[in-house]
C-alpha cells in the first residue's frame, strides 16, 4: 500500500478488498503546523483520515473569539457529518495544531465506498458516535460547570496525556478556546489555584501539585 | 532548551508598538533594525506580561502542563 494507514484505526478491521479500493481512491497530504483543512460553510470536498499529527476543530464567533470543538488525532477521522449530509457544507473550520498528514478521500469516493462495503459504513458510523459523544459531553460542561470546574478537568486531562505525549503546549488563548471562555478568565483561574497550592508556575510550566483536589474542583464538589 | 521556552513573537502581526518592551520588568525584550528581538532571553521569567499588553495578540507564552508526581 502506498498509503500510511497503520496509525488509522477504523481502517484495521476492514477487508482487505475495501482497504485495496480506499488506497486506491486517497491521496496523502502533509500539512504544517497551523495551516487550513477546510473552512466552515465551503462546500464539503472530502473525509479526512489523520495518519500523524493533530487537527483542531473550531468555530468563530462574529466577534473573532475562537471556541475549539475538538482535536482529531493520529487514527481518528474528520469531516464525516457532510459526506453523509444531503447540504454538503463544512460545519466548523479545521487547522493542524502540529505537523499533520492526512489521507484525503474524496466525498463521492466515500459515498460510493460506504455504499459497497458496509464494514467501512459501519466503521464511520462508529467514528461519529464517538464524536456525537464527546460533543454531548462538552455541551454539557459549558451549560452547567464553571470555568474554573472546566479548566481543572482540561489540567488534569492534560497532565495526563502530557504522560503519554510530552510535546504538547498550550497559550493561554489555546486554553480558553478548549474550555470556552477568554484568556484573561484562564490567568485569573490559574492564579487561583496557584494561590490555592493546587499547582504551580515556573517559566513556562503548569506543574500540578494535588490531583484529589482538582479532581473535586472539576467535579464541583469545592466551594468556588 | 525548546522553542517554547521564551515567548514566540509573530513578527507579521508586530507593530512594533514597544509596549512589550516598555512592561518587561526583566528588560528582555528590544527594538533592533525594525524588529522586536530578545536582548537577553535567559532572564525570561515567563511572567506573561508581554502576552497580557499586545494589542495586536502578536506575542504567545507557552505552557507545557505536567503532574508533579508522574504516574507508576
Amino acid at each position: 500500500m502506498r498509503n500510511d494507514w497503520q496509525s488509522v484505526a477504523i481502517t484495521s478491521d476492514l477487508s482487505p478488498q475495501c482497504r485495496r479500493e480506499l488506497d486506491a481512491c486517497v491521496w496523502q497530504v502533509a500539512y504544517r503546523k497551523g495551516e487550513a483543512v477546510v473552512w466552515e460553510a465551503d462546500d464539503c470536498k472530502a473525509l479526512y483520515f489523520v495518519s500523524s499529527g493533530a487537527v483542531e476543530i473550531y468555530r468563530t464567533a462574529v466577534d473573532g473569539r475562537e471556541h475549539t470543538l475538538g482535536v482529531i488525532m493520529p487514527g481518528q477521522v474528520l469531516n464525516v457529518v457532510p459526506v453523509l449530509r444531503e447540504e454538503a457544507k463544512n460545519p466548523a473550520n479545521a487547522r493542524c495544531i502540529r505537523d499533520t498528514i492526512l489521507l484525503i478521500l474524496g466525498r463521492e469516493d466515500a459515498r460510493r465506498l460506504m455504499g459497497h462495503y458496509p464494514e467501512l459504513a459501519i466503521a464511520l458510523a462508529e467514528a461519529m458516535a464517538d464524536r456525537l459523544q464527546q460533543m454531548t459531553r462538552k455541551a454539557g460542561a459549558l451549560a452547567l460547570h464553571t470555568v474554573r470546574q472546566r479548566l481543572a478537568a482540561f489540567l488534569i486531562a492534560e497532565a495526563d496525556q502530557d504522560e503519554k505525549d510530552p510535546h504538547i503546549f498550550w497559550t493561554r488563548d489555546d486554553m480558553a478556546r478548549q474550555i470556552g471562555t477568554v484568556r484573561d478568565v484562564i490567568g485569573r483561574n490559574l492564579r487561583d489555584m496557584e494561590t490555592e497550592g493546587v499547582l504551580r508556575r515556573e517559566k513556562g510550566n503548569i506543574i500540578l501539585l494535588d490531583r484529589v483536589r482538582l479532581q473535586r474542583i472539576a467535579n464541583g464538589e469545592e466551594p468556588t | 532548551m525548546t522553542e517554547y521556552d521564551i515567548p514566540v513573537i509573530d513578527q507579521k502581526k508586530c507593530t512594533l508598538c514597544g509596549l512589550c518592551v516598555d512592561i518587561c520588568p526583566e528588560n528582555v525584550l528590544a527594538i533592533h533594525a525594525g524588529a522586536l528581538v530578545f536582548d537577553n532571553p535567559n532572564a525570561c521569567t515567563m511572567c506573561a506580561q508581554c502576552e497580557s499588553v499586545c494589542p495586536e495578540q502578536a506575542v504567545s507564552v507557552y505552557y507545557h502542563i505536567s503532574w508533579a508526581e508522574k504516574k507508576e
